[in-house]
């Protein structure tokens, strides 16, 4: 083979060429990483903060907790209608029988009626005279307990207007104090059960309190009743709140990461 | 084992958590309303007194009072299964969040212990269930004379049994992934620390020029500062011929002298410019595209798209259009020449030592 000027001429435009090809990558790297910080930096100030809930937990126990003071030392707690030899009897009570006559034989339902029929037990539905003054006690320190914790949370969210507290911090003193309120209002329900379960001793032991002459027993708990319903929704409410603000920050996590997902796939990088 | 994500774990555990505090609460209701023991009576009274939690406690017969600690501890059992739930489920929230990570874990691993206390419960009402047995005058309340009452308490501690032991499952193997992958990036990091250490020790010159690529790049970036440098005094020499030769071309055109006489020698030298007319072209689009990266500092603007860029209001017509195209047709075809004899004799002189040295080897 002959090498020729024209062959030189050639590699030499060549090897420009190659070279001219290669410094285009480079410059195509460059810019391409240059472009990928910048989008890395868009991304960074796109990231918008989620609004912050307008959260009315505070209130809401507060209400509550008022609503339960209020209804522990206004309404009866137990309403007996029964009927004697002398007659009928209808009677309402509130804490600690402070209002109302009462009778020998309202105290004989609650404690100790019948003399002749069993050794095993004073009482026949589960209740004392002592449960219509400890538990309202005990009830309203409750409420007092979540009126304080509703305060403390209303409190925060005045603060976080000001000093402005980040969304998960926010997110997560709302749930705890929702885990709070749960437990004060099963310990209420706790508290309460018992009058419920003197339904079904009155149903099973009714033979023993009749057989004092007692009869046709009605016995109804108007503030335990209300009580129960407004610990159970405080129980419900709670749960739903902590399910709210769970959904939120999933929300959230599932954002950021696809966020990153689409940062992975523009920019060609494997997850 | 199964590999759990961080969303998935939560909502496992936020599942799990809702339905064993639920149930723990209605368990516990139940301890305190469902009547336990049944006495049969015949004094006056031929019937069964029934007793519940409250009234085991408020009994006079020591038998039948010593059942209201077990129960107590069944209680107990039921309050804390309904707070750890609880806890864990805030830690579930906490482990999503991504704010702290500790203390949802720690919360996380609480909610374990839900399983400790579900079994402590279902071994209390069986020990319950033993006492009421070894007690003669006493028996287990009853709905049917097969089902009691608290069977249906067994039932859901058995269920929130199951429950707590699905979540403690799940944490345990989501903490042994954990574990695991903490190795594996220690692992990484400590390699990670040995290569910088080694890269530190070696200086970065030596290393840099073991790589092939990096020589390339330099050898480019040689070529390219030549080219560069070349393109910048080509345009000096442009700015500074210019104003001399149109001064030149005015004199010659009011003249009209000295245009005849160049006129000719273009012509005559033509043939010699169309040979390496492409490498030239070549050069001049490359030399363009460099001029431009230099003015948008990294950014690639092509030479069509620079045309676009310029304002089409700066057009001052000083000269006409046909006298320009004349006269910078001849600056350029005058400093190709220059170009261009340099570059032949170089490449000669190349050409030549070549040829030399193959005779040499030849003759060898």
């Amino acid at each position: 083979m002959q090498y020729t000027e024209k062959d030189n001429d050639n590699d030499s435009f060549s090897k420009i060429k190659e070279s001219i090809v290669k410094a285009k990558d480079d410059l195509l790297d460059e810019t391409f990483k240059k472009a990928e910080i910048k989008k890395a930096l868009r991304l960074k100030e796109e990231k918008k903060v989620p609004k912050k809930p307008f959260l009315k937990l505070g209130f809401v126990l507060i209400i509550i907790s008022i609503i339960g003071i209020v209804t522990v030392n206004s309404l009866p707690w137990v309403f007996i209608k029964y009927d004697t030899i002398s007659g009928t009897t209808e009677e309402s009570y509130y804490k600690d029988f402070s209002q109302g006559t009462v009778y020998d034989e309202t105290t004989y339902i609650f404690e100790s009626p019948c003399k002749n029929c069993s050794n095993y037990s004073k009482n026949f539905i589960g209740l004392t005279l002592n449960d219509f003054s400890d538990t309202p006690k005990l009830i309203i320190y409750a409420f007092i307990i979540m009126g304080i914790l509703g305060f403390i949370f209303t409190l925060f969210i005045i603060i976080d207007k000001w000093r402005n507290f980040s969304f998960e911090t926010t997110l997560l003193i709302h749930s705890t104090s929702a885990v709070a309120a749960n437990i004060i209002s099963v310990f209420v329900i706790f508290i309460l059960t018992k009058f419920l379960g003197s339904y079904f001793l009155l149903y099973y032991n009714i033979s023993f309190i009749e057989a004092s002459g007692i009869k046709n027993i009605v016995i109804v708990y108007p503030t335990t009743s209300i009580l129960i319903i407004l610990s159970v929704t405080t129980i419900i409410f709670t749960i739903a709140i902590l399910q709210i603000n769970f959904r939120e920050f999933e929300k959230k996590f599932l954002l950021e990461k696809t966020r990153v997902g689409r940062r992975y796939f523009r920019f060609g990088r494997s997850s | 084992m199964k590999k759990f994500g961080r969303e998935k774990i939560a909502r496992k555990v936020v599942k799990l958590t809702v339905l064993i505090v639920i149930l723990s609460i209605t368990s516990q209701i139940l301890v305190s309303m469902f009547p336990w023991v049944s006495i049969s009576e015949n004094d006056f009274v031929k019937e069964e007194l029934h007793f519940n939690f409250e009234m085991i406690k408020k009994s006079n017969d020591d038998e039948i009072y010593s059942l209201a600690s077990t129960i107590n501890v069944i209680n107990l059992c039921f309050w804390f299964l309904i707070i750890f739930g609880l806890l864990s489920y805030l830690g579930a929230t906490i482990h999503i969040s991504k704010k702290i990570s500790t203390p949802g874990y720690i919360l996380l691993s609480i909610g374990c212990l839900t399983l400790i206390f579900s079994i402590i419960a279902i071994y209390f009402q069986f020990i319950i269930n033993g006492e009421i047995e070894n007690i003669d005058t006493i028996s287990a309340s009853a709905i049917t004379p097969f089902f009691k009452y608290y069977h249906i308490l067994l039932i859901h501690s058995f269920i929130i049994f199951i429950f707590s032991a699905m979540y403690t499952r799940v944490i345990i193997s989501h903490s042994i992934t954990r574990l695991l992958d903490l190795k594996e990036e220690m692992k990484n990091k400590r390699e990670q620390k040995a290569i910088l250490l080694n890269n530190i020790v070696n200086t970065e010159y030596n290393q840099d020029f073991k790589n092939e690529d990096f020589k390339e790049k330099i050898a480019i970036k040689n070529d390219f500062s030549k080219i560069e440098m070349q393109q910048k005094d080509e345009n000096e020499i442009k700015v500074d011929s210019k104003i001399e030769e149109k001064h030149k071309e005015i004199e010659q055109f009011l003249g009209g002298k000295d245009i005849d006489k160049e006129k000719p020698t273009i012509e005559e030298k033509k043939p010699e410019t169309e040979l390496n007319e492409p490498l030239k072209k070549e050069e001049s689009k490359e030399i363009v595209i460099k001029a431009d990266e230099k003015e948008t500092k990294g950014e690639i603007i092509f030479p069509s798209e620079k045309n676009s860029l310029k304002p089409k209001d700066s057009y001052e017509p000083t000269v006409s259009e046909s006298f320009e195209k004349a006269l910078s047709s001849a600056i350029q075809k005058k400093h190709t020449k220059k170009g261009k004899v340099e570059a032949s004799k170089e490449e000669k002189k190349e050409v030549q030592t070549k040829k030399i040295q193959k005779d040499k080897t030849d003759s060898s």
